[in-house]
Parts: structure tokens; C-alpha cells; sequence
């Protein structure tokens, strides 16, 4: 097994409910419940769900925003593996080198009073890298690498003069400016212009080349993962559900939830007809889920079984295609 | 390439300038200014220590006092003798004093409790919030009215306890949302990923958006302050040796109410000073208000 | 009401009561701090008889004591006797004394904010914020908000009371016009009040009602000249109608004074509130509707920029209260404001801190309702980070 760069292995992140002054709370909502995946050095693993699923709640733990309340997160740090999850605040900062994030607004992931110059050197400024004028070198080769050229005449703007587009190559500017090895990307492309989203998805994936850096796209856009992707883990109620590479999973995704997915992406060509999977009502309430199966209330083909035994495991039905589902 | 960056810091400044009353308001403090600087000049130059003084000055030529306006006193004396306009000039540096020291000192209090209750959140937000709300039932005004009664309060202490009861109520309150508001946005969650502590997020970010409204309420203590010390000098009840309060005061005890046109005369200039004064800074304040609203972009 | 109203009140409720506590025990450390107590004031009295005292008022007491007896006061409602009539107690004085002091405070603060909710409205909704007239008045406005209050009232009771005679320049009442009079002077005062209140919440029941009215100019006009001329008529009726007169004429010259020196600041916000929602999209959906500007302007732009008003209203109730203060002096009001003064000169501690608990006591408790007031108006508040509550 070739090395792993990231792995995560049980991660659970509850929220309490309500908590009182004084009173703990006694509901939690389980955003994401004993999470298991791996990523390799140089893959793109894409990270699917409908919005609640938890998969901005996972970018969030991946890079510490929040703190999990269970389970651990290894990260290959020069050559050993570092449990993230269990880092203090003092070593954080070191982990902040190599763990960086690109947000989903563009509009409001860039300080609107700091300059581009200000905003994409601002890791250097905190990790101590560098002097001024470093800095503005090495901004200036990251905004040529991002493709805002010529450097100088976007460094000193402001975001409100700069487009969508134009906006979100500078956060991704400032996530690679101290060459992080490892970066969560949040559904960069969502709230662009569906004509600008792919060159932002290929600059992605053409700095992920030359750079040699590591994604984990988030996003609820099958199509998109389609694209940027080679592995694709499917979320669903805080857990995952199905996890294989990205074209075994859309030719022969095997988990119900997976199914419905795919049946919902409209296909341009009136010739071609499917059977539509139909799942019923919408996505339950992720506070104290019971302990069955999280796709019980939904699934089309559910059981008795289903309903009597814990959440299926995540099982490999062969060729590193997990599924967690007691019926396939 | 200069590092251009740090204007857009300073743009609601720039901002304020434009605003008509930001610029009355700037240009009528220069020139209190102006009559404070003025003051210990003309005393050096031009004029007599022994007629022009403000507090021992007296002039034996203008009798009867208090005399009407004339081409030595301008302004005419008051009913010791002492030319007006040197005291009004001299009384300017008393309300700069007294408005700075209380303005900043409720700036810089408001501003750190506000922000640090903001970022702190939890625990230290309940605490310092529920102290604030102490503050707010106490209105520096009244509360100072009191004080006067027991203490002996001179410009500077005065303003101290203004600064102090102002910067712990209700400012520290709004500032504390404001922070708020700025703390949930994504940039400073990746100013967090990019490794920033609490202290370079304060700085870097929470603040400039703060600042503005520090300097707000800056101006409004200023204002009140000095409004305060008049009031309470009025009254008698400050240990200032001369302020735009106290010669209300003295006029007022010479000729209680009276209509005589003396008293007019000698009343009319501290009491336009001093609405002025608070006015202006009002006004400055009033200007940041406006400009600083708009959103950013 | 939903359950995130209740809670926000429930919070409200439970913040208010630990700042009562805290405010209660800041004055008890101010009382301790003074220099001297009650008894040093006291002159010529032999050392032996100031112990006693001392002993009898119990401020020999170690200070925890003190301190409990303090609170355990203050919560079942006993301010103490004054020092100075013995047998009086505080609540008593207060009491007596309240009617005058809210026949000037209600109405100023009603007016004041009433006024500047009204122009600031006017001026925030028009087209072109910068003409003229709003220039004037608003540089107006600043220039009587920054007014030194004394001479505010010296101008007016020179111009209306002495030049002019309009006006009488002080006191409540006349009293000559008085003698012989059965009923006591607060009691009009009272009724006065009362009739106030009672057209205020007419008039605004009336707005209410014709809302929808073809003719409801006309129907609040004659609704308006109804109500103003059964009141007259009632109070002429009962026999009190010159007293009251009499009354209201005194009040007018302080009424005048504190309102001029109150209403620019709800004004200038209330105009600031309004202008910047004039740019939200709401209003423009409101506009495009095809609303009347004014149906615009009231209904839908008002209600949001009420919020800030009425916050800052309670901020600037102390100020009120201070005008009211100086106007009392002024004027020879017998209020709470001028007994506060005498009493903080006669270093009658039980009067000073009687006023301070319940003047703050009633400020909190404004307080409160306002928060909640907000919160109703605006739900977004209910659910606002509270603090301990979440991080």
C-alpha cells in the first residue's frame, strides 16, 4: 500500500443542543459520526453530499476550525504520521504550514478593507515567513501562478474591484502561498458563474500538478467531483455511505442513496430515458438519530433488517469500493 | 512598488472630510484650537500680564465693571475686571483638556471591553457584559453632579470619572456587537487557518472595522464631558480655576438672574463657546455615523 | 410567542436581575466611600451621644452586615428614614414628590422622542436628503442638543416669561389661585396625567381604526376635535378646569426647555435609521408595489428603524433626566431632581441612595422592556448569540 498523506479514522463531531447557563446539555446533533477515509499524496478525493450531510463540518475538522469530539486525523508531517485531532494549541501553528483552506464565498472568505497584497500575504505575515519585500515577490509569483497577470496591476486592488472569478483565484492564491501539502477546498465553484467554473476547476487541478498538492474538493455537484476527482466518497446524515473511484462509483454506484444521486443529474438528450429513483421526503433532523441505519426513512429498498441493526459498516465490495449498506 | 495597502485603513477618515458636518465640525475644534494655542502667545506679546490676565487680571481704565465691549477688551470685562475674551481663550484649553482626556479614555475602555468580550465569548462575555450594564444604569452626567457635591473635582479628575462611567456602559455594548458581526465572517476564519492568533485577528482584523465607532463615541463623550464640566461649574461645585462653566458661574452669582444687559453681555460668550465646542464634536461624530454605515464596497 | 421568545425573556430577565444586584452593591460601596457619615455632619454634638447614634443607626456594624442589611432592605422595598425629618421615611418623600417630577419628565420625554421620531422620519423619507429645510433643522437640532441648559432656560423665561408675559418664569402653580382649594395640587397633577395618557392611546387607536378608511383624513380630523373637546368639556365639568389651566400654564416654559433640548438626538437618528433603509431591497419591492410614499415610508421603513431609536432613547433618558434636573432648579420645581441635590448637600444619605435604586431600578427595567420590545420587533434577536449560551 502506497503511502497515505491523510487518514482519518473514527471522526465524530457532535454539537450540544440548547445548552442552558448553567446545565449541560443532554441533545447532540450528530454532524458527523465515525468518519473513516484515506487520502493519497497528490489525489483529489472528492467529498459529496445534499447540504446537511456534514461535509463542510468535515473541511472544518481537517483543518481545525472546529475541534472533533472523537477519533483521530493523521497527517503524514516529514515522513511520520501527527494525529492532528490531538494537537494543542501551540503546535497548531507549525500544522498550519501544511493544512490550508479554500473557502465557498468569494465574497466574503477576502477582508473587503485589505488589499490583495495584504490578503494573500497574510499566511506569510502570520507564519513569519519572510521580509516585506519577500513577500511581495513571492505574492506576486502566486497571483502570476493563479493567473491574475500582470501581478502588479491586481496587487493593490480591492476585492470590491475584482469580479467572482477573480476573487476566488486570490483566496486560492493565499491558500498555496506557504506551500501547504494538504488543502480542503469547500465548494470553491458554487457561487460563481457556472461559465467561469471550470477555469477555476482546471487552474485547481493544474496547480495540484505542479504544485503536487493534495485536495479534498467538497462539493454537491456530481458533475464537478466528476471532473476534479479520482476517488469520490459520498456523504449522507453525517456519515459516509459509499466510497470508491470516481468512474467505478458513477458507472456502477451500488448504495441506494448513491443511486438516487445519480438518477437526479439531468442528461442533455432527450433520447436516452432512465428509471428515475424515487426516494421519499427529505433529509431527517441530525439531533439524536437513532441507532439504525441513517437512510432508513428514505431508502426504497429498505428492511426489517435495516430498521433492527445498527449503521451498516462501511464494507469493500472489491477494488477499493466501500459501501455501507446491508443489502448490496 | 510602495506599499500602498495601508490607505484604504484611513479611508473613512477621508470619508468623514467629505461629509459636511465632518468638515464643520474639524474645522470649528481647529479652531478652538487655534484660541487655545493663541492664548499663551498674546500673553507673551501683545498683552499686559496685569490687566489681561484671565483669573488676576484688572483693568482700573474700563471701570465701571463688568464694561461693555471696547477696542482694549473686545468682549468687554466681567465683574472682576478681567477681560472676557483672554478668559474665553484660556477657558478653550480647560474643555480641550477635559473633552480629550474624557473622550479617549472612554474610547480605549469601550473598545477593549467590547472587543474582548466579543472574541472571548462564553464566560467573560456574561461578566463584563452584565458590568456594563451596571454602567449603563449610572449616566455620567448625574452621577457626576453628585461627585461634585463630595469630592473635589478638578478638569482632569472630572473627565477620568466621565471617561470612565461613559467607556463602561453602553458604548462597550455596541462596540461588542459590532466585533461580533466582524468575528463570523470567513476572513477570519482563514486568517485562523493561516495560523493567526487571537491577538493578530484583533488587530489585524477586528479592529479597523471597530475603530470608527470607537472614535464615535470619543466625540459624544467629548461633547458630554465638557457639557458636564459646565454644568457642574455652574453650579459651583468644580475646583476649576477657570473654565467657559465657571465664568457662567460667576457671572451668575453677581447678578442672579437678573436682566440687566451687563449680564447678558458678560454671559453671551461662554455659553455660545461652549455649544459651539460640544456641537462640533458632535457634529464630527454625527459625520462618522453616516460614513461609516454604508457597507464596505 | 415562540419558545425562543420565552427563552430570550426568561435570559433577559435573569441578566437583569444579577446587574439589579450588582448596581445595588456598587452603591452600597459608593455610600461606604464617602468620606464621613451622617453623624459627622451633625455639629455639636458631645462624642458620647455620636457613639450612640452611631450605634443606633448601626454603622458601627462590621460592613458585611451592613451589606445585608443593605440588600435585604432594598429588595422588600425599604428605603430607610431621611436623616433629616426622622420618621419620614424615603418612600414616602418620593412619593409626594413624584407627581410633580413626572408631569414634566412624562410628557418631555413623550414629546422629545415623539418630535424626533416624527421630522427624523420626515427628513430620512424624503427625496433629497440635503435641502434646505432639513439643513436648517437639523443644524438646528445639534445646536439645541449641545445647548448649555441653563441658559436655555434663562432665554426662554426671558423672552416668553419676562418680555413677553406669556408665561409664568417659575413654580408649579400660582398660588393665590390656590387658597381654599379642597383637593391637593398632585392629585390634578395626577388626573392630568391621566387624561394624557388616556388621549394618547385615543389618538393612536383612532389612527389605528381608520386605517382603511376612504375617508380617514376626515374621520381623524373630527375623531381629533372630538377627543380634544370632550376632555376640555370634562374637565370643565368637574369644577377643576382653572386649576388645571393653571397647572398647564406653569408647565409650559420647563415643558418647552427640556423638549428643546432633547428631540435632536432622536431626530438625527431617526433620520439616519430611515435614510439607510430607504437603500434596502424591501423598500424597493415596496415602491414597486405601488405603495403611496407615505404608506412606504410609515409601515414598512419606520418599524425597522424604530429599533435603534428606541435604544438609544433609553440612552439618552439620562440626558432627559438631567434637563428635567436643571429645569427643576430653574424653574423651583419641588421634583426629585431638586430634592436629590439638597439632600446630596445636606449629605442625607438615605434620601441620595433611595433616589439612585429606584431611579435605577426603573431605568433596568426599561431596559428590559425595550429588549424585548426589540426582540419582538425584530426576530432575529431572539436567537442572537447570548452570551454563556453559545459560543
Amino acid at each position: 500500500m502506497s503511502e497515505v498523506l491523510v487518514r482519518v479514522e473514527g471522526l465524530s463531531k457532535f454539537f450540544p443542543l440548547t445548552r442552558g447557563l448553567f446545565r449541560e446539555s443532554r441533545d447532540f446533533i450528530h454532524a458527523v459520526e465515525d468518519l473513516n477515509f484515506m487520502i493519497a499524496p497528490g489525489e483529489s478525493l472528492g467529498l459529496v453530499g445534499e447540504s446537511g450531510s456534514g461535509k463542510t463540518t468535515t473541511g472544518k475538522l481537517l483543518v481545525r476550525l472546529l475541534d472533533p469530539t472523537a477519533g483521530h486525523i493523521y497527517l503524514r508531517t516529514d515522513g511520520r504520521e501527527v494525529d492532528i485531532a490531538t494537537l494543542r494549541k501551540k503546535e497548531l501553528k507549525a500544522f498550519r504550514r501544511q493544512v490550508q483552506m479554500i473557502f465557498q464565498d468569494p465574497y466574503e472568505s477576502l477582508n473587503p478593507r485589505l488589499t490583495v497584497f495584504d490578503t494573500v500575504a497574510e499566511p506569510l505575515v502570520v507564519q513569519g515567513i519572510g521580509n516585506v519585500l519577500d513577500r511581495e515577490e513571492r505574492v506576486a509569483e502566486m497571483l502570476a501562478m493563479v493567473g491574475l497577470t500582470p501581478p502588479s496591476s491586481f496587487m493593490f486592488r480591492f476585492p470590491h474591484e475584482l469580479s467572482g472569478g477573480q476573487r476566488q483565484r486570490v483566496a486560492i492564491a493565499r491558500a498555496l502561498v506557504i506551500n501547504p501539502t494538504f488543502v480542503v477546498a469547500d465548494e470553491p465553484t458554487s457561487m460563481l458563474d457556472v461559465s467561469i467554473r471550470t477555469s477555476i476547476m482546471y487552474l485547481m487541478q493544474e496547480l495540484a500538478q505542479r504544485l503536487g498538492v493534495t485536495y479534498l474538493y467538497i462539493t454537491h455537484d456530481l458533475a464537478v467531483a466528476r471532473y476534479m476527482c479520482q476517488r469520490v466518497a459520498v456523504m449522507y446524515l453525517g456519515k459516509i455511505v459509499e466510497q470508491a473511484e470516481t468512474e467505478e462509483l458513477l458507472q456502477h454506484p451500488l448504495h441506494p442513496y448513491t443511486r438516487a444521486l445519480i438518477s437526479a443529474v439531468p442528461i442533455p438528450d432527450p433520447r436516452i430515458k432512465r428509471q428515475p429513483m424515487e426516494i421519499k421526503g427529505s433529509i431527517p433532523t441530525p439531533i439524536n438519530p437513532p441507532p439504525r441505519c441513517r437512510f432508513y426513512d428514505r431508502c426504497p429498498i429498505a428492511t426489517g433488517f435495516c430498521e433492527e441493526n445498527p449503521h451498516p459498516p462501511l464494507e469493500d465490495k472489491g477494488g477499493g469500493h466501500y459501501v455501507a449498506c446491508y443489502l448490496v | 512598488m510602495g506599499r500602498r495597502s495601508g490607505r484604504k485603513r484611513w479611508l473613512w477618515l477621508w470619508r468623514v472630510l467629505g461629509h459636511p458636518w465632518g468638515v464643520a465640525g474639524l474645522l470649528l475644534i481647529g479652531l478652538f484650537g487655534l484660541m487655545a494655542l493663541i492664548h499663551p502667545l498674546l500673553m507673551a506679546t501683545v498683552w499686559n500680564r496685569a490687566i489681561y490676565h484671565p483669573l488676576v487680571g484688572f483693568d482700573p481704565d474700563a471701570v465701571p465693571h463688568p464694561a461693555p465691549p471696547s477696542w482694549q477688551h473686545p468682549l468687554g470685562t466681567d465683574p472682576m475686571g478681567r477681560d472676557v475674551l483672554s478668559q474665553l481663550l484660556y477657558g478653550a484649553r480647560t474643555s480641550f483638556l477635559v473633552g480629550t482626556v474624557a473622550g479617549v479614555i472612554t474610547a480605549i475602555l469601550a473598545t477593549a471591553i467590547g472587543v474582548t468580550a466579543a472574541y472571548a465569548g462564553g464566560w467573560a462575555d456574561t461578566v463584563l457584559m452584565a458590568l456594563c450594564d451596571v454602567f449603563v444604569l449610572m449616566p455620567p452626567p448625574v452621577i457626576l453632579l453628585i461627585l461634585g457635591l463630595l469630592l473635589d473635582l478638578n478638569g482632569l479628575s472630572l473627565a477620568a470619572i466621565y471617561g470612565l462611567l461613559a467607556g463602561l456602559g453602553s458604548p462597550a455594548i455596541v462596540l461588542r456587537a459590532h466585533a461580533l458581526s466582524v468575528r463570523v465572517r470567513p476572513f477570519v476564519d482563514a486568517a485562523r487557518v493561516a495560523g493567526g492568533g487571537s491577538l493578530h485577528i484583533i488587530w489585524y482584523h477586528l479592529l479597523p472595522f471597530v475603530v470608527p465607532f470607537s472614535m464615535l463615541f470619543l466625540t459624544f463623550a467629548a461633547s458630554g464631558a465638557v457639557l458636564s464640566e459646565a454644568i457642574l461649574s455652574f453650579f459651583g461645585r468644580t475646583q476649576i480655576r477657570l473654565s467657559w462653566g465657571t465664568m457662567i458661574w460667576f457671572t451668575q452669582i453677581t447678578f442672579r438672574w437678573s436682566p440687566a444687559r451687563e449680564a447678558w453681555l458678560a454671559l453671551l460668550p461662554p455659553v455660545i463657546a461652549i455649544s459651539l465646542f460640544c456641537s462640533a464634536f458632535y457634529m464630527v461624530g454625527r459625520a462618522i455615523e453616516e460614513t461609516s454605515l454604508e457597507p464596505y464596497s | 410567542m415562540d419558545r425562543a421568545m420565552v427563552r430570550f425573556i426568561r435570559y433577559r430577565l435573569l441578566r437583569a436581575g444579577i446587574t439589579l444586584l450588582l448596581f445595588q452593591t456598587l452603591l452600597f460601596l459608593m455610600l461606604q466611600a464617602m468620606p464621613g457619615d451622617f453623624v459627622s455632619t451633625l455639629i455639636g454634638l458631645p462624642p458620647p451621644l455620636r457613639r450612640g447614634l452611631r450605634a443606633v443607626m448601626g454603622l458601627n456594624d462590621p460592613l458585611w452586615q451592613q451589606y445585608l442589611r443593605w440588600m435585604r432592605d432594598f429588595f422588600t422595598g425599604h428605603l430607610g428614614t431621611t436623616f433629616r425629618f426622622p420618621h419620614q421615611s424615603v418612600g414616602r418623600i418620593l412619593w409626594s414628590l413624584a407627581p410633580r417630577t413626572l408631569f414634566l419628565f412624562l410628557p418631555a420625554s413623550v414629546l422629545s422622542i415623539g418630535l424626533g421620531y416624527g421630522l427624523g422620519r420626515y427628513l430620512g423619507g424624503r427625496r433629497r436628503p440635503w435641502d434646505g429645510a432639513s439643513l436648517t433643522l437639523t443644524g438646528g437640532a445639534i445646536v439645541a442638543a449641545t445647548s448649555f441648559p441653563p441658559w436655555v432656560a434663562f432665554l426662554l423665561v426671558q423672552i416668553f416669561a419676562l418680555r413677553l408675559g406669556w408665561f409664568p418664569a417659575e413654580n408649579v402653580l400660582r398660588t393665590s389661585r390656590w387658597v381654599g382649594v379642597a383637593v391637593p395640587a398632585d392629585t390634578v397633577i395626577l388626573w392630568l396625567l391621566g387624561t394624557g395618557a388616556l388621549m394618547a392611546g385615543s389618538f393612536y387607536l383612532l389612527g389605528h381604526v381608520t386605517r382603511w378608511h376612504q375617508r380617514r383624513t376626515c374621520l381623524r380630523r373630527v375623531g381629533a376635535i372630538a377627543l380634544i373637546g370632550g376632555a376640555v368639556l370634562a374637565w370643565y365639568l368637574s369644577g377643576w378646569g382653572l386649576l388645571a389651566l393653571d397647572l398647564l400654564w406653569h408647565l409650559a416654559l420647563p415643558l418647552t426647555t427640556v423638549v428643546l433640548l432633547s428631540f435632536g438626538e432622536p431626530m438625527l437618528l431617526m433620520r439616519l435609521a430611515t435614510l439607510q433603509v430607504a437603500d434596502e431591497d424591501f423598500v424597493r419591492a415596496a415602491r414597486a408595489k405601488g405603495l403611496p410614499p407615505q404608506v412606504v415610508r410609515d409601515r414598512h421603513m419606520a418599524r425597522l428603524a424604530l429599533v435603534p431609536v428606541l435604544a438609544r432613547f433609553l440612552i439618552q433618558l439620562p440626558f432627559v433626566m438631567l434637563g428635567s434636573l436643571v429645569v427643576e432648579l430653574a424653574f423651583f420645581w419641588k421634583g426629585i431632581g431638586r430634592e436629590l441635590l439638597i439632600a446630596i448637600d445636606a449629605h442625607d444619605v438615605p434620601v441620595v441612595m433611595g433616589i439612585f435604586s429606584v431611579v435605577g431600578t426603573l431605568m433596568l427595567l426599561a431596559h428590559v422592556l425595550l429588549d424585548v420590545l426589540h426582540a419582538w420587533l425584530d426576530p432575529r434577536v431572539r436567537t442572537a448569540i447570548a452570551p454563556g449560551m453559545q459560543r
